[in-house]
């Protein structure tokens, strides 16, 4: 559940992020085709200033915030996987920091004196504020694809191998071309919010377009990071995963049809674009960053960083202790309402749930655990828990002893039961060896 | 802790300490502009209510007004780099604190941005000519606003410092609220403080901001009243450094001996010697100026300076308090393990490009409004 909230902030923060760095970079080209005497019409000028005011009013305070929220909200959700990115690239994290400042400042001036200023000081704030967005997403990209593809950092440690990773060129690009797709259709919008001429208008849109064209490539980009995904992330794209590739192939659709109207619509044709179609395409561009952050999330399962750390916290390290000395047995926080529960074998199995699985399942709702498993008999349930990694391969695999792996089924039928006041214990020698077995076969833990 | 801040610390542990307390240091100034700017107007705009004759807007109000925006981001985005220095300091401390308050705690950044709009709305024509009646409690609900950020703050800050006990206890009864009497207090000596450093942002903005809405001194039409906007900022600025000082000495006897011991010992000492020389200045100074005038700026940059080195002592007088209730030393081996990483040297560099590149814009921007005399 708290993964749907991470997601969606994720989503709009992104959406605003990219905004805000391509916004810049059409306003940098806005502002030269109008000091190199190719703006015949002497439009350029009012428009940057008009659409730069959306741009701070959208951007700059909400765009930070939200950042901060996805900071917030990662450590809601896993404070270890936060922990270990902070410790690893604070340098590179504070290093992007001076470019927000950065971002701020020249932004900020241009916003309150731009209009007041001669094009050249206008021409070098907007390159200075758009190139302190940009660095700013050269900075985070690196971090965020290295959850994905860590590439040899697993070995060296060396912060570099961990930053310029296999996948940081192919979404650096990938995500600066987007940068550009959504500025191009917010510009359309916001021109047909102004009270222009036809021709005028026509002529803005135009030049807008011109960000539209650098989708010719992404579909070449696309397949260079899919090619650099390890082999389990890249089965999940290619259909391993139901709700992975659909949200893949919305992605692929949406910008599918952006492109299409894009190049034959408006460039090609030089059609003009209404506000209402401007709209749905911006829409449509929004589908598709949703659909591809779900897609990035999603194919990081079941690590949050790869070979490293699991989605629920665990280092593989931990995994073998844990199988040893038990997940939770050194948890300093009760239960709510313990007094709730039948017997201290429930405890246990609630709190291992609590520790192992309540990342991505609840009992009764999304995913929910009840549902998932409402068909199995018992022995059903303890096999495919103690093999949880073969279960589904989103899963980590189960870190704790058979006792456990007991425990949580003993939970997990009791929850199924409604939970009665009473509860047989579960403690038949012959089973726990069974699961000890299962334990075994599933993994080299 | 027989070594005054940061010395006596491994380096790795005073660095990050260092980089917390000058980061933080940043962000406290601009918060203060935000917090006490938009008290500041909550109260004018308030007295105003109870005038028959509707007042014209002062300077200042124009100013901060116009100001406060920006402002505001200028808060959010300078307090990024402490956010991120005290996930490696106090790392297990901060995110227990986060994730006990939980929803309560993220509850700040949508009051953000609703009070940054708010903001806006209090600028736009529409309000000032359909409901001018209501900009008082606009004024009111955008201070509520930022207490309420800045009450979490402190609240989490204090959550932070507890010990595993008491974070099993919160955690088992469920609690949404920290409740402690030092939240108030603290909430208190930061909002006074953030008074003597408003006050020393308008003078200059009085002096020579170059807004369009505030005219120079020169220009001014109205030379009295102008000085009756002097006379209240000195006057809020005495009352300001009065108030911090006595609820600072107030909270430091509230603390416990063992805290207080190491606070006022060789840790800290010489900073609190340096927070009260740095208001005594201020007192000087303000003393000294009875009325904006030409050639002030040097008196102005004094008294600026005077208020960054007050907010820093008081910043590291804080960290002091905190250093005397965590286990530092069982922190050093995580700040080894951190330092350990690459990348201080890229930083480095591009701290040092990118404020010249801040001040080069501004720069550019400031030659050319003087260069064209429009301000
Ligand atoms: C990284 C996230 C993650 C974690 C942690 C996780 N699961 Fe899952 N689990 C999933 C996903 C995703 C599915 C697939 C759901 C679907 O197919 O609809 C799944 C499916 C299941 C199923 C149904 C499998 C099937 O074949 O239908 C069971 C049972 C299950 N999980 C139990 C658990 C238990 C018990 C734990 C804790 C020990 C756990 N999971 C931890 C992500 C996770
Ligand atoms: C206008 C909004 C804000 C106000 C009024 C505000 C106020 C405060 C106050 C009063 C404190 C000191 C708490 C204490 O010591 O008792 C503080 C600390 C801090 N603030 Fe802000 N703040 C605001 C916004 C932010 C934002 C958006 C961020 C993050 C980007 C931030 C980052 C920090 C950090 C990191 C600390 C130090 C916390 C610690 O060491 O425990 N602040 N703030």
């Amino acid at each position: 559940m708290k993964g749907l909230i991470i997601g969606g902030l994720g989503i709009f923060h992104v959406f605003l992020a990219q905004f805000a760095i391509g916004g810049g970079m059409l306003m940098c080209y806005f502002q030269w085709l109008g000091q190199s005497g190719r703006d015949r019409l002497g439009i350029m000028r009012k428009f940057i200033d008009d659409y730069f005011k959306y741009l701070v009013l959208i951007c700059f305070v909400t765009g930070a915030l939200t950042g901060v929220g996805m900071w917030f909200t990662s450590i809601q959700i896993s404070p270890r996987t936060i922990g270990l990115m902070v410790t690893e690239f604070h340098w590179l994290w504070a290093t992007e920091w001076t470019f927000f400042c950065l971002e701020v400042v020249a932004g900020y001036a241009f916003f309150r004196h731009g209009k007041t200023l001669p094009d050249s000081i206008r021409l070098q704030l907007l390159l200075t504020y758009t190139i302190a967005a940009w660095f700013s997403l050269f900075w985070i990209n690196g971090i965020l694809s290295w959850q994905l593809t860590p590439g040899t950092w697993t070995q060296s440690r060396n912060v570099w191998d961990g930053f310029f990773n296999p996948s940081f060129w192919p979404s650096l690009l990938f995500r600066t071309i987007v940068c550009m797709v959504i500025a191009a259709l917010s510009a359309c919008v916001v021109i047909n919010t102004l009270p222009l001429p036809r021709e005028t208008r026509s002529r803005l849109i135009f030049h807008s377009s011109h960000f539209l064209l650098p989708m010719i490539v992404m579909p070449a980009l696309g397949l260079w990071f899919v090619a650099v995904l390890p082999v389990d992330s890249r089965q999940w794209v290619m259909g391993g995963s139901v709700a992975i590739t659909l949200f893949m192939n919305i992605a692929v659709g949406a910008s599918v049809l952006i492109a299409g109207y894009a190049i034959v619509g408006l460039y090609w044709q030089r059609l003009t674009i209404n506000g209402a179609t401007a709209t749905l395409l911006l829409l449509l561009a929004f589908g598709a960053t949703a659909g591809g952050e779900f897609v990035r999330e999603g194919v990081r399962k079941p690590y949050t960083v790869r070979q490293t750390l699991y989605s629920n916290s665990m280092t593989p390290n931990q995994i073998t202790e844990f199988r040893q000395v038990g997940s939770v047995t050194n948890d300093p926080y009760p239960l709510l309402n313990e007094e709730r529960y039948p017997s201290e074998q429930i405890r246990l199995g609630a709190k291992v749930y609590r520790l192992q699985c309540s990342v991505c399942h609840t009992q009764h709702g999304v995913n929910g655990l009840t549902h998932l498993t409402a068909t199995w008999t018992e022995s059903q349930r303890r096999m495919n828990i103690a093999k949880l990694q073969h279960t589904k391969n989103f899963m980590p695999p189960f870190a704790g002893p058979p006792e456990e792996v007991e425990a949580l089924v003993q939970w997990l039928a009791w929850v199924n039961a409604h939970e009665p006041s009473e509860w047989p214990i579960s403690n038949d020698p012959d089973v726990l060896e069974q699961i000890a077995k299962w334990l075994h076969e599933a993994s080299d833990y | 802790m027989d070594v005054t801040f940061p010395f006596g610390l491994p380096w790795p542990t005073a660095t990050y300490l260092s980089l917390y307390v000058a980061t933080l240091t940043l962000h406290m100034l601009l918060m203060h502009y935000v917090l006490a700017g938009a008290a500041w107007l909550t109260g004018s705009s308030l007295v105003n209510l109870r005038r028959s004759k509707p007042a014209q807007q002062t300077t200042i109000a124009k100013a901060l007004q116009d100001w406060l925006p920006f402002a505001l981001g200028g808060a959010i985005t300078a307090g990024v780099a402490p956010l991120l220095f005290v996930q490696i300091l106090y790392q297990r401390e901060f995110y227990t604190a986060n994730l006990l308050l939980s929803h309560r705690w993220m509850s700040i950044l949508p009051i953000l941005i609703l009070a940054f709009y708010l903001l806006y709305l209090q600028k736009s024509t529409w309000l000032n000519h359909r409901a001018a009646v209501l900009k008082p409690w606009v004024w009111l609900l955008i201070t509520s606003c930022f207490l309420f950020v800045g009450y979490s703050w402190t609240e989490n800050h204090l959550l932070s410092l507890q010990k595993q006990d008491s974070w099993t206890t919160f955690f088992a009864e469920r609690r949404y609220f920290f409740a402690r009497w030092e939240i108030p207090l603290r909430l208190a000596i930061w909002l006074a403080s953030a008074f003597t450093t408003l006050a020393a942002v308008l003078a200059w903005q009085l002096c020579n901001v170059p807004t369009p809405e505030v005219a120079p001194i020169s220009k001014s039409s109205d030379q009295r009243d102008f000085t009756s906007e002097w006379r209240g900022l000195r006057t809020a600025s005495f009352l300001a450094i009065g108030l911090s000082m006595g609820l600072s000495l107030g909270y430091f006897f509230t603390m416990t001996l063992e805290t207080r011991t190491i606070v006022a010992g060789p840790l800290a000492w010489p900073y609190i010697l340096l927070t009260v020389a740095a208001w005594g200045t201020q007192i000087w100074i303000w003393w000294r100026m009875t009325a904006p005038k030409h050639g002030t700026s040097r008196m102005l940059l004094a008294l600026s300076a005077a208020v960054v080195v007050t907010t820093l002592g008081m910043n590291v007088i804080r960290e002091a308090i905190r250093l005397a209730e965590v286990d530092l030393a069982t922190l050093f081996p995580r700040h080894a393990d951190a330092a350990n990483v690459g990348g201080a040297g890229v930083f480095l560099f591009f701290l040092i490009l990118n404020a010249g590149v801040m001040v080069w814009v501004v720069r550019q921007v400031v030659l050319h409004l003087n260069a064209n005399g429009d301000h």
